[in-house]
């Protein structure tokens, strides 16, 4: 197997995938993919993007404010640090 | 069992699973300098990581990878996790 | 970057082997740099440790070799900064004859990308298969043998951190310096190989490699050309190799390095069903130690017997460093100087001031060498990550991260070590605020001022004024770090991210080096400090401003004197009698060393000196000291193993006579004492001989761990605490005969008390205006 183009074929079959879910499907160590997506990423093929955090507001249940839309928690974290997630595919199908 | 990462929906705290529940990371939250010390000891969305210890008012200790990272209260509180993809497996308690 | 190239050795006279050390970050490659060369380096894991570029010399089996340690970095292509450049340019222009590839067991794949391209420059190598233990604890089985057979170099199995594998090391470097082992660059497919070919035939570059290395890097796509005919046949090379592979040119590339990186790993690292043996071990033992009930008593614990074994235990080889070092550098250098013809005043001057000072540092090498001994060890066997997590809460509360405690208990015994101590904090603002906490902790010097003291007045309730003044110390420590963390550097205490290694036997390798590092240091650094002191101290009480100019006079009429009742007044509100300037003189002296206050005590109130020093340099008995010396560690055990309950030697309390020994003062001096104090004027006294500066060695300390300016303001800050306290406590204590005067000082200590937090305060938001001031100084 290579792993340079058998994480591009799956994430061109994915569409979306996190350095997780493509390590434990190919049964890579999640340090090759690292590196593996940054050769991607440098070659414009594929982009990282922010997991959105969905309506609820983060921080568990001990989360102070009640209503999910006033969370100014999350917001500011949101905010503030774009988190890298997913990588979606940006070449052709 | 095909998660897609895109949508998730409500996030918990890594101080919200109990010993021994193992979680995919979703977001992190806190400044740029906490989410790169996370990162060099691998916990990134889309990591698995376990409680072994905690949590409790000191923190957690997870485990993630083959490493144990002890993590302090106001951090696990800003560790975001999927609860969808929450197990329960008896490996990763020992 | 050609002259980068030519860094180490490179007008060597004679031919003096080059190894060079490439690797990843993180891998232990600076540990195997430092096991190579010896204690010329410093181990730790700072981050950012091989930042910098560095060499050393080995002697491998009888040959000299430089050794050169490449910054750690995860390509050698491009895209790396200027870490990255400096290894490429070293590796391909550089006059290395081995390098020596160190590579994690437990992540092999990943850190063979870069041996692949290491093998591109065509260099004679060696693998080192780093970490073979942590591989195996993942249930991973290294195979050396497999993996060399695979890449055609030799590959040596290590634990570097412990040493294992050393003598496999020597002899490989050995075998391949004597005999090179080829190294197969063409590596690639044909498909690649044969149109790269072409490219390299027209690139520009000495040699082969350097040619083909660059070829490589223009195929990549991480650097490119401005030269038409090196454009021209990058194009042709990139279309045939898309013709042949069907891939991008840079993809082809790329992708075989990735394949045969996953291909070579699998050869050299077999699986094996998950056995975790050594991970229940530590998590057994991590459910007690960081148990929420005992988690903090046994952080404790720990740290009581630490402290009670170094001081306790430093106790019984402190009279034989003393008496040693005392007969050799003291009497030893006096004979010899005037065996030589040397002039007495300069005799006296260099033997009895600076070999007095080094005399002093000599003296507490034992206890501070075994308290860096226990430091090491309890980082080494990964107890202290615990220990900090176990903490953290508890002293977050104070704005100090949770290892901030460990420095101040060592504190208890010597603020010297607690100040060098306070590196194992990584975060800047939590090590600064730890580190201007030390001089407060009531060091194990300080109390032989507390027993004479306690002896006169307090000989009832000795035992409670001496805890006092301890709980004291602890108390303006903690108000310390309270107040500067909220007013000059603000800030919340770091996030607590720490990761806790599995528990392990401690190399004895490493933990001796790693205190030898710290003595270094301190025996170098701080040494310098103390003798200088001592020189002048040394001068002061025997000369003095006569009439015409500065002559040798009786103590009473020194500059020590003179300048003592000049100073005196300035120490009246806190008690001290304007014609008692011998006290002013202790606290003079203190500043050097609190050791010597009582001894200055006693020198100047029995107004005599002991015994004439030059009668002692002419003739010495130093076989008959030297055997004396040697005898008090027997005696000093059985002392030890009886006092092992009470490090503090409070016991000694309980009788007059004991008292008076362990606080080294006479009777004489003891009267005079009396006489010069009243009991309150005493305990002011002592508070402030707790709070001002505590000796040399700790400024010393201070100006290397945190730089000029923060050492200026704790020691002023110092001063003037203890000023200000001792003054509160006597006029608050008298207030009843003068109470306009109390009252006008106790309120101007309070004033200055707000005046000094105003401009804290200001000082923090000007310094917040300016972005990312360092907080602490530049490490020299």
């Amino acid at each position: 197997m290579n792993p340079l183009f058998a994480v591009r074929d799956l994430l061109r079959e994915r569409r979306v995938a996190t350095t997780g879910q493509l390590a434990t499907e190919l049964k890579l160590p999640r340090e090759v993919v690292d590196d593996v997506l940054a050769h991607w990423q440098r070659r414009g093929l594929i982009e990282s993007e922010i997991v959105e955090t969905g309506g609820g507001c983060g921080i568990g249940s001990r989360s102070s404010c009640g209503g999910c839309n006033g969370c100014e928690t999350v917001k500011t974290i949101t905010a503030d640090i774009p988190s890298i997630s997913a990588y979606r595919w940006l070449g052709p199908h | 069992m095909n998660k897609n990462s895109g949508e998730v929906s409500i996030a918990q705290s890594v101080a919200s699973l109990a010993q021994g529940e193992c979680a995919e990371v979703s977001f992190l939250g806190g400044g740029k300098i906490m989410t790169q010390r996370l990162a060099m000891l691998g916990i990134r969305p889309g990591v698995t990581i376990c409680v072994l210890h905690g949590p409790g008012g000191r923190g957690a200790v997870l485990r993630v990878g083959g490493t144990r990272v002890a993590l302090g209260r106001g951090v696990i509180e800003k560790i975001l996790v999927n609860p969808e993809i929450r197990t329960r497996p008896s490996e990763a308690a020992e | 970057m050609t002259q980068k190239s030519r860094l180490p050795g490179a007008n060597r006279p004679e031919k003096t082997p080059v190894v060079a050390v490439a690797g990843n970050p993180n891998c232990g490659k600076t540990t195997l740099f430092n096991l190579l060369t010896g204690a010329r380096q410093k181990v730790g894991n700072w981050p950012g440790v091989t930042v910098e570029y560095r060499s050393g010399v080995a002697n491998i089996d009888g040959q000299r070799m430089s050794v050169v340690d490449l910054p750690g970095v995860y390509s050698l292509l491009g895209g790396g900064g200027a870490d990255q450049d400096v290894a490429r340019t070293y590796l391909v222009h550089g006059d290395a004859d081995l390098v020596l590839n160190i590579v994690d067991a437990s992540n092999l794949e990943r850190h063979l990308a870069m041996t692949f391209e290491l093998m591109q420059v065509g260099r004679p190598m060696v693998m080192v298969l780093n970490m073979v233990d942590e591989a195996e604890a993942m249930g991973l089985l290294p195979n050396p043998e497999r993996l060399s057979e695979a890449l055609g170099i030799p590959v040596v199995p290590m634990v570097a951190r412990t040493g294992r594998g050393q003598a496999q090391l020597v002899e490989a470097i050995t075998a391949a310096l004597a005999d090179p082992p080829v190294v197969h660059t063409h590596v690639f497919e044909p498909a690649i190989e044969n149109p790269l070919r072409g490219l390299r035939a027209v690139m520009p570059g000495r040699t082969y490699a350097e040619k083909r290395f660059e070829a490589l890097r223009l195929v990549e796509d991480v650097v490119d050309t401005e030269t038409p005919e090196i454009a021209e046949a990058l194009k042709n090379t990139r279309e045939a190799i898309e013709s042949l592979t069907g891939e991008d040119a840079a993809d082809a590339v790329a992708g075989y390095r990735f394949g045969w990186a996953h291909d070579t790993a699998r050869k050299g690292i077999g699986f094996r069903h998950k056995h975790r043996a050594d991970n229940t071990m530590t998590e057994r033992v991590d459910k007690i130690v960081l148990s929420d009930l005992l988690g903090v008593p046994i952080f404790l614990a720990v740290l009581y017997s630490v402290f009670v074994v170094s001081f306790s235990g430093g106790n019984i080889f402190l009279d034989f460093f003393d008496q040693t070092s005392a007969t050799l550098l003291i009497d030893g250098v006096g004979h010899l100087l005037l065996s030589l013809g040397v002039p007495d005043w300069l005799t006296a001057i260099t033997a009895g001031g600076i070999g007095g000072g080094l005399n002093l540092v000599f003296t507490f090498v034992p206890p501070i060498g075994l308290t860096f001994v226990f430091l090491a060890l309890l980082e080494d066997s990964g107890y202290m990550a615990r220990a900090a997590y176990a903490m953290d809460r508890l002293m977050r509360k104070m704005g100090l991260p949770g290892n901030a405690l460990v420095p101040m208990i060592v504190g208890f015994g010597c603020n010297v070590p607690a100040i060098m101590g306070s590196r194992i904090i990584e975060d800047p603002r939590g090590r600064l605020l730890t580190v201007l906490m030390q001089p407060f902790m009531s060091c194990s010097a300080r109390l032989t001022i507390y027993m004479a003291f306690a002896v006169v007045f307090f000989r009832e309730n000795g035992g409670q004024v001496v805890f006092a003044l301890y709980l004291l110390g602890i108390v303006v420590a903690f108000l310390t770090a309270f107040l500067i963390g909220r007013t000059a550097v603000k800030g919340e205490a770091m996030p607590f991210i720490m990761e806790l290694p599995p528990y392990r036997l401690p190399s004895v390798r490493n933990v001796l080096l790693q205190a030898w590092q710290r003595l270094k240091v301190f025996l170098l650094r701080v040494g310098r400090v103390i003798a200088a002191i001592g020189l002048v101290l040394f001068i002061l009480p025997g000369i003095g401003w006569t009439g015409n100019g500065i002559a040798t006079t009786d103590i009473d009429h020194s500059l020590l004197a003179q300048g003592s009742r000049a100073l005196a007044p300035l120490f009246a509100p806190m008690g001290v009698e304007p014609d008692n300037w011998p006290a002013v003189s202790g606290l003079i002296a203190g500043a050097a060393a609190k050791e010597i206050v009582i001894g200055t005590l006693n020198g100047i109130y029995q107004r005599q000196n002991s015994e004439d020093q030059m009668a002692r340099y002419r003739d010495p008995d130093i076989v008959g000291q030297l055997y004396d010396a040697l005898m008090t560690i027997p005696a000093n055990t059985v002392a030890f193993l009886s006092t092992l309950g009470d490090p503090l030697g409070l016991q000694a309390m309980s009788s007059n006579e004991s008292a008076t020994q362990a606080s080294g003062a006479s009777n004489a001096t003891l009267a005079a004492i009396a006489a010069g104090f009243t009991p309150l004027s005493a305990f002011a006294y002592l508070v402030f001989v707790l709070l001002y500066v505590p000796c040399a060695s700790t400024m010393g300390a201070l100006k290397r761990e945190v730089g000029t300016g923060w050492m200026l303001f704790s020691i002023t800050y110092g001063v003037g605490l203890g000023w200000g306290a001792a003054t509160v406590i006597y006029q608050a204590g008298t207030f009843a005969e003068h109470p306009l005067a109390s009252a006008g000082w106790i309120i101007a200590v309070l004033a200055a008390l707000g005046l000094l937090i105003v401009t804290l305060r200001y000082y923090g938001n000007r310094q917040a205006l300016r972005p990312r001031q360092h907080l602490v100084g530049e490490q020299p």
